[in-house]
């Protein structure tokens, strides 16, 4: 093939850039030069956080050896990476690698096994477990990290084929609080508009989101937008004055769990000031209480928010009542205003009508259908909207993220997956019941012999529920008790609990797509083959399905071929929902293999190109006919929430409880959590890559440098994080950009000492059953002086075998 | 013209190694940093461990790159994979547009403040 100048370049800098980064251990010129050409670029998704960075990983003789970002992206535009993703390459070759099947045996030792061994295993204890218990007894538990095809291959065996909803994910533990947002206030789940936003915003309303390190290729596009536009306001409102109050107008400080009298006062100072939207609030907006049924007078609104005074709200939150007003005057005064959160606001006791609380002042301020303006969700895995949220991947939902309790829906997909004539249920139908959330899951899952516990069964795909459960240690004991089966590229904490574990393959060795927080599906291709006898999951959902007999429910697991495989599922999941606003049924499989930028939906057939802004006339595919996906829309209507009856928003009428976890003498700080740039989730992976791994190499916990005056430690001295459910030993990290009596802790660190969902509350919120992992009521007390701390802790094949966690 | 490109491409490529094997020749960090922060011993004003230099740490401070979290490990590694100079290649990994806007052996640095990454006076920018 003949090399153009301008790829020879291109291909040499990247080898070069592999060389820089590490791969060449042996650091010597000679090796060097071996990497010199890059043989192939292989496009993709970053495999981690859910901004969908657009990316091309380099391979060279079948080993991936370097990533860039693809300068064509409409989401990393320019081609931007952040350090984690442009080294997520590297732990594809990590030696660490799981490639062969193990199989815990009777002394709790994990012995490598057969594929043949594993799969019999699972298949007899699934079939045992449906007959003995029922079907609800064996759970699947999965992830905003495995492909659009393996979540919806796994959905479907499961709620098709098994007729059981006990379905649901890792979302349920980051979004399901904005789902029920964006379904109670708008009527359909994810947002209205896209990233291009940012640079067409006014005022940016950064909320429960620290930006700059859990989506910094986002924050670098608002950092650009405001340093072109220094007109921009920008406003930023969390307990911790982090990097990315560097680019606000405005930092509202306030105490963890008490936003909502922050919003309902920003409300209350808009319309007092009669910067309200009133044409919008009365074409678009409609007043209520409670599940929305009940409609109530704006008077009644008005009336409503009168006890959130400046002062009312300064008392409660700690956020200056002058800060309260400007930030309502930037947010309703500017012509196009932009929401933006993530945790800060979903894993929390009141998660939903936070949501539904800033839903209310886009309403008011009608900001919503025009360029610029949207309150957008952002999403911390790389596939939770497409592959879970979309998918319907969730005890209470189906695909198109329509409810499993509507009938009409329901029967639809019964039909289109033919669960009459293959379901292996004798109800022959898919259960109309949802089923439990993850938390509950969780809670229900135990052995045989405990008779309290219903699950007996979970198959856990790219995930570590271990670790990551709230309140941990109520459910390390079922996992272990249980029949747990295990998906994963590497050891985890609960790998650690498995009866069996799966070696899985790389996203980079099967590709799919992925579907990012702006409603962009991107496939990713396959760019080099899985390490030993690891496997794509949708192989392994495929190998489950014929075993227990729902080949024919399962089209694609007689195929061998990984990308045929994920473009059947694919082309089946994109007929599934052809008739619902969440339509890609012009995303062909063949049109994203081809596509750099991938799709927005709604798009509804092959000629579309994609949606920048749903519910507005001439920008929104379902517009054109309504009636297809089951709604009516004016022919005058020029915006219109067409999931809503008469197309109009709901202005929830929501108050402040104080249902978090609550400080008291004993326990007198609140513990909030969250993520540091240069780590993510369980840190699994980018505890894995030398640059991440060394620039956050354990945690610690972040204090007031007047609370640790008070406690008498300094930087560096060791301490004792405690709640009534669990400790950490941790240094400390004196800083003067918080809130007194506010502490923080991230969430990576594998060291059991360290593992913050020990200690972290197991409250959630009682419409989305969303954990509050940002409220806890500690204690601190001081170890000791400085010491030398263990870092880079990983769990170790070794330690899988163990009963209790180092 | 055939051998005026692959002159100048020998020319690019021996830039681009001179960076790299200069990099590799002194891969080793002169202490060890043994999961330091970067800013215990070059931050300005540090009264932990030594101070070493300490201008590198002021200008990237007031970067945008540190706004935007590209911190010393991004363009310089860790313990293992330490490079004193960043690589030509390192930038491109971000900026790809910029690198394939430019002319042959010019680097980065060659028109950039290394540690603020200010455009130098007197330079005209090859970017579009």
């Amino acid at each position: 093939m003949e090399m153009s100048r301008r790829n020879f370049i291109k291909s040499t800098l990247a080898a070069s850039a592999a060389v820089a980064a590490g791969i060449s251990t042996s650091s010597n010129a000679v090796a060097q030069s071996q990497e010199v050409v890059i043989e192939r670029w292989v496009k993709g998704v970053c495999r981690l956080c859910g901004t969908g960075c657009s990316v091309y990983v380099g391979v060279k003789g079948g080993r991936l050896v370097a990533m860039k970002g693809n300068v064509e992206s409409m989401t990393n535009t320019r081609g931007y990476l952040c350090v984690k993703g442009m080294n997520i390459w590297k732990v594809a070759h990590h030696p660490d690698r799981l490639t062969r099947p193990l199989i815990r045996d009777g002394k709790g030792v994990l012995r490598p096994a057969s594929w043949d061994q594993a799969l019999t295993l699972i298949e007899k204890k699934f079939k045992q477990f449906h007959k003995k218990y029922g079907y609800d007894s064996v759970a699947y538990y999965g992830s905003g990290q495995c492909t659009t095809e393996e979540s919806y291959t796994f959905n479907k065996l499961w709620k098709g084929g098994f007729g059981s909803n006990m379905v649901d994910g890792n979302p349920r533990l980051c979004m399901a609080s904005a789902v029920a947002g964006y379904m109670s206030s708008l009527g359909s789940d994810e947002p209205a508009g896209a990233y291009a936003d940012i640079e067409k915003s006014e005022t940016i309303f950064l909320v429960g989101s620290n930006l700059s390190e859990a989506h910094p290729i986002l924050f670098r596009r608002v950092a650009r937008h405001k340093k072109d536009n220094p007109n921009v306001k920008i406003i930023v409102c969390e307990p911790r004055k982090t990097l990315t109050s560097a680019v606000a107008d405005l930092w509202m400080p306030s105490l963890p769990g008490t936003d909502l009298a922050i919003f309902n006062g920003m409300a209350r100072e808009i319309i007092k000031n009669n910067w309200h939207d009133k044409n919008y609030v009365k074409t678009l907006g409609r007043v209520t209480i409670g599940d929305g049924s009940k409609e109530l007078s704006w008077a009644d609104y008005v009336k409503h928010l009168e006890k959130y005074t400046p002062q009312y709200v300064e008392r409660k939150t700690g956020c200056p009542a002058a800060d309260v007003k400007a930030a309502a005057k930037m947010f309703a005064k500017s012509k196009a205003t932009l929401s933006m959160w993530c945790m800060g606001l979903n894993q929390r006791a009141n998660g939903v009508w936070a949501n539904n609380l800033i839903h209310n002042l886009h309403v008011i301020t009608g900001n919503y259908g025009k360029p610029g303006a949207d309150a957008f969700s952002l999403t911390g895995q790389p596939n939770a909207c497409g592959g879970v949220r979309e998918t319907g991947s969730l005890a209470h939902l189906l695909p198109g993220a329509r409810p499993v309790a509507n009938k009409k829906w329901r029967e639809f997909v019964e039909g289109y997956w033919g669960v009459a004539k293959y379901s292996i249920n004798p109800s022959k139908a898919i259960n109309p019941k949802p089923g439990m959330h993850a938390v509950k899951l969780f809670s229900s899952l135990g052995g045989e012999k405990d008779k309290t516990k219903p699950v007996k069964a979970v198959i856990m795909s790219t995930t570590n529920p271990a670790q990551t459960l709230p309140n941990v240690n109520k459910f390390i004991g079922g996992m272990q008790d249980a029949f747990t089966v295990v998906i994963d590229i590497f050891p985890t904490r609960t790998a650690q609990c498995a009866s069996v574990v799966l070696p899985a393959a790389f996203l980079y060795e099967k590709g799919g797509v992925f579907g990012c927080s702006e409603r962009r599906s991107f496939l990713t291709d396959k760019a080099v083959n899985a390490p030993g006898e690891a496997k794509a999951d949708i192989w392994i959902a495929s190998q489950i399905a014929k075993r227990m007999g729902l080949t024919k429910l399962i089209g694609w697991a007689n195929e061998t071929n990984i990308d045929r495989m994920n473009e059947l599922a694919w082309t089946d999941y994109i007929g599934c929902t052809a008739n619902t606003e969440k339509t890609l049924k012009g995303a062909t499989y063949s049109r994203l293999k081809k596509s750099t930028v991938g799709v927005q939906w709604p798009c509804p057939d092959e000629k579309n190109p994609g949606t920048y802004k749903r519910y507005v006339r001439g920008m929104d595919p379902i517009f054109d006919n309504p009636k297809r996906y089951g709604y009516t829309i004016p022919a005058g209507a020029k915006e219109f929430f067409y999931a809503r009856p008469h197309g109009k928003a709901n202005i929830f009428l929501r108050d402040d409880p104080d249902n978090s976890e609550q400080t008291s003498p004993a326990y007198p700080f609140i513990m909030t959590t969250g993520r540091v740039l240069e780590q993510w989730h369980t840190g699994s992976m980018t505890m894995r890559i030398p640059e991440t791994a060394a620039a956050h190499p354990h945690s610690f916990v972040e204090i007031n440098e007047k609370d640790a005056n008070r406690l008498k430690i300094k930087n560096g001295d060791i301490v004792k994080v405690e709640s009534v459910r669990g400790y950490n030993i941790l240094p400390v990290k004196i800083v003067n950009n918080t809130l007194e009596g506010v502490i923080f802790v991230p969430m990576h660190d594998q060291k059991a000492d360290r593992m913050v969902n020990f200690i972290c509350s197991d409250i959630v919120d009682p419409k989305s059953a969303e954990p509050d992992y940002k409220v806890s009521a500690v204690k601190i007390t001081k170890v000791s002086g400085p010491k030398k701390i263990d870092g880079r802790y990983l769990v170790s094949r070794q330690e899988m075998n163990k009963k209790t966690f180092s | 013209m055939k051998h005026i490109f692959l002159s100048t491409t020998i020319l690019f490529i021996a830039t681009v190694f001179a960076v790299s094997v200069n990099a590799i020749e002194q891969n080793k960090h002169p202490v060890p940093i043994d999961d330091k922060s970067c800013a215990t011993c070059h931050e300005k004003g540090s009264t932990d461990e030594m101070k070493a230099a300490p201008e590198a740490y002021t200008q990237w401070d007031t970067s945008l790159h540190k706004l935007n979290g590209v911190s010393c490990i991004t363009c310089h590694g860790e313990e293992s994979t330490f490079k004193p100079q960043s690589t030509i290649s390192t930038c491109a990994s971000c900026h790809s547009i910029e690198v394939d806007s430019m002319k042959n052996a010019e680097t980065c640095s060659s028109c950039h403040q290394v540690h603020t990454f200010r455009p130098l006076k007197g330079f005209k920018s090859p970017h579009s």
